[in-house]
C-alpha cells in the first residue's frame, strides 16, 4: 500500500485496494480510461483552439490560417479532430464492454443510464464540431440536421437555438459553437465526474 | 437512492464471502494505467503525424457536390435515403436511445441473454449501416 | 519479501510514468507558447493607391487606422500616432496645429517633437514605400 498514494488528492478519491479480477485487462480494456484520456486531451487542444477560432462567417478562414500559418496549429487541431474520433470509439467500445460484462445490472443503472447520456452527447459533441469547421460539407450537414428539427412540429424554434442561422456553405455559428464548446462540453465534464463517483459508490469494477 | 444505500450496507458480507474477492494495492492498478496512457497517447500521436485532417471546401469557392455526411452519421444519413425524415431521423435513433436506457429494465425481464443479443443486434445494425454508409459509392 | 520486491519495481515504474508526465508536459510549454505568441510581432500594414487620398500639407487620418499622411517636401510622409508616453492614439488638430494625446495631456508639434507634457519622445514616423501606384505604409517596430 503506497503511503504517498494515501496522503494524495488521488488517494482521497480512488479505494487504497482493488480486487484482483479489476486488475485483468480483459475486465476493463481501459477503454472507459481511454475515453477520458481523450476528453482531457480535447480539453486541452480545444482550448488553444479557442485562442484563435471565429465562429460564424471567419470560421473557415480562422480555422485556414490556424492550420497553414501559426506554428504547431495544424498540430493542433489534428489532434484535436483525432482525439474526438477516437473518444466516439471508444465510449461505444466501453458501452459494448459494460453490456457485456453485465454492469448495467441494479445497483449501477444509474451510471449505466449516465452513460448512454454521455454516449449520445459524445456524438453530438463531434456531429457540432463538424459544423464548426466551416466549409462547404459543414454547411450541407448543417441544413441536414436543421431539415430534421424543423421536420417536428415546433422544431422550428428549437432549430434556432441549437443552429442559429447557417449559411448552406457554412455552418459554423455563433450558437453552434456556445452548444459545442461550452453547453455540451462542459455537460460532459461534469456528467464524467458523476460518472466516476457512481463507480466508486458502486464498489469498483467487478470482474464477471 | 434509499433502496440502493440499503443494498448497499449488505454487499461487503456477500463479498466476504466469496473467495474470489481478493485485494491487491490500488500502485497494481495505477502502473497499468499509466502504461495504457502512454501507449494511447503514442497511439494518438502517430495518427496525428500520420493522416493530415484536410480543410473542407472553401464556403467562398465555387459550390461543390456533396456526397459525404460525417461518418458519426452516416447510419442516419443511409437511413435518411431509404425512408422518411420522421421515421429515419427520429423514431429509429430516438427508439435505440430508448432501449438502451432501459438495458436494465430489459435484463430484469428478459433475462442477461437476451440483453447481450438485443444490444448486439442494435449495435451490429448501427455499426453496419455506418460502414455501409463509408463504402457506399 | 518477493511482494515487497514487485512492490518497488511497479512503484518505480508509477515515478517514471509520473516523471514522463512533467517532461511532457513541461516540453509541450515550447510550442504551446509559440503557438499563443504568434500573432506578438504583426505590425500594422496599410496600403492605399496613390492617386485615392489627397494628400495635402496638413496631417490627415487613413480610414480607421492610426496612420496619418501628409504631402511632405520629399514625398508622402507617414506618422503612427501612437503617443510615446504610454500609447494612446493622438490626432492632430489643425486649428492649434498640434498633435494631442487625450490621455495625459501630452502635446507634440507638427512634426512630432514633444512641446508639453509627460511625453518625452518625439512621435514616431511610419514607413511609406510606393509601389506599383500603391502606398505602403508599415507600423514602425519600436
Amino acid at each position: 500500500m503506497g503511503k504517498q498514494g494515501n496522503n494524495s488528492f488521488m488517494g482521497h478519491i480512488r479505494p487504497r485496494q482493488i480486487r484482483t479480477g479489476a486488475l485483468r485487462l480483459r475486465a476493463t480494456f481501459c477503454l472507459g480510461g481511454f475515453s477520458f484520456l481523450a476528453f482531457i486531451v480535447l480539453t486541452i487542444t480545444g482550448v488553444l483552439l479557442l485562442f484563435y477560432y471565429q465562429p460564424g462567417d471567419r470560421a473557415f478562414a480562422s480555422l485556414s490560417e490556424l492550420n497553414s500559418v501559426l506554428p504547431y496549429g495544424g498540430f493542433v487541431r489534428s489532434l484535436h479532430f483525432w482525439a474526438g474520433q477516437m473518444m466516439v470509439i471508444s465510449v461505444f467500445m466501453h458501452m459494448v464492454r459494460v453490456v457485456w460484462s453485465r454492469a448495467y445490472r441494479p445497483l449501477r443503472e444509474l451510471n449505466w443510464i449516465t452513460g448512454v447520456v454521455l454516449f449520445g452527447l459524445t456524438v453530438i459533441l463531434d456531429y457540432s464540431g463538424y459544423l464548426l469547421r466551416g466549409g462547404q460539407e459543414s454547411g450541407a450537414a448543417a441544413t441536414v440536421g436543421q431539415a430534421l428539427f424543423t421536420s417536428l412540429p415546433g422544431g422550428q424554434a428549437l432549430a434556432t437555438v441549437f443552429f442559429g442561422q447557417p449559411s448552406p456553405l457554412n455552418g459554423s455559428t455563433l450558437n453552434m459553437f456556445v452548444w459545442h464548446a461550452f453547453i455540451l462540453a462542459g455537460a460532459v465534464g461534469f456528467l464524467q465526474l458523476f460518472h466516476f463517483w457512481r463507480i466508486r459508490r458502486g464498489g469498483g469494477v467487478r470482474p464477471l | 437512492m434509499d433502496l440502493l444505500e440499503g443494498e448497499r450496507t449488505q454487499a461487503p458480507a456477500e463479498v466476504e464471502q466469496s473467495g474470489r474477492q481478493e485485494k491487491v494495492p490500488l500502485i497494481e492498478l495505477q502502473v497499468r494505467e499509466y502504461i495504457g496512457t502512454f501507449l494511447w497517447l503514442g497511439f494518438l500521436l502517430a495518427l496525428t503525424a500520420s493522416v493530415k485532417v484536410p480543410l473542407d471546401s472553401s464556403p467562398k469557392a465555387a459550390a461543390v457536390s456533396i456526397s459525404k455526411a460525417p461518418w458519426v452519421f452516416g447510419a442516419i444519413q443511409w437511413l435518411l435515403q431509404q425512408w422518411p425524415a420522421w421515421l429515419s431521423g427520429w423514431v429509429l435513433p430516438l427508439l435505440s436511445m430508448a432501449v438502451l436506457f432501459t438495458l436494465p429494465w430489459w435484463g430484469q425481464k428478459v433475462g442477461k441473454m437476451w440483453v447481450w443479443i438485443i444490444f448486439l443486434i442494435l449495435s451490429l445494425v448501427w455499426v453496419g449501416l455506418t460502414f455501409l454508409y463509408m463504402f457506399m459509392g | 519479501m518477493t511482494f515487497d520486491q514487485t512492490l518497488y519495481s511497479r512503484r518505480q515504474v508509477l515515478s517514471l510514468g509520473r516523471k514522463t508526465l512533467l517532461v511532457l508536459g513541461i516540453g509541450c510549454l515550447y510550442p504551446v507558447s509559440h503557438y499563443l505568441r504568434a500573432k506578438e510581432n504583426q505590425l500594422a500594414v496599410a496600403r492605399i493607391a496613390s492617386s485615392e487620398m489627397p494628400l495635402k500639407i496638413h496631417w490627415q487620418r487613413l480610414g480607421q487606422t492610426r496612420f496619418w499622411l501628409r504631402q511632405g517636401n520629399d514625398g508622402v510622409e507617414a506618422m503612427w500616432a501612437s503617443c510615446t508616453h504610454l500609447g494612446c492614439e493622438v490626432s492632430y488638430d489643425p486649428e492649434q496645429d498640434l498633435w494631442l494625446c487625450p490621455c495625459h495631456g501630452s502635446r507634440f508639434n507638427r512634426d512630432g517633437q514633444p512641446v508639453q507634457g509627460p511625453a518625452v519622445s518625439p512621435l514616431v514616423r511610419a514607413e511609406v514605400k510606393e509601389k506599383d501606384g500603391f502606398l505602403y505604409l508599415h507600423q514602425p517596430a519600436v
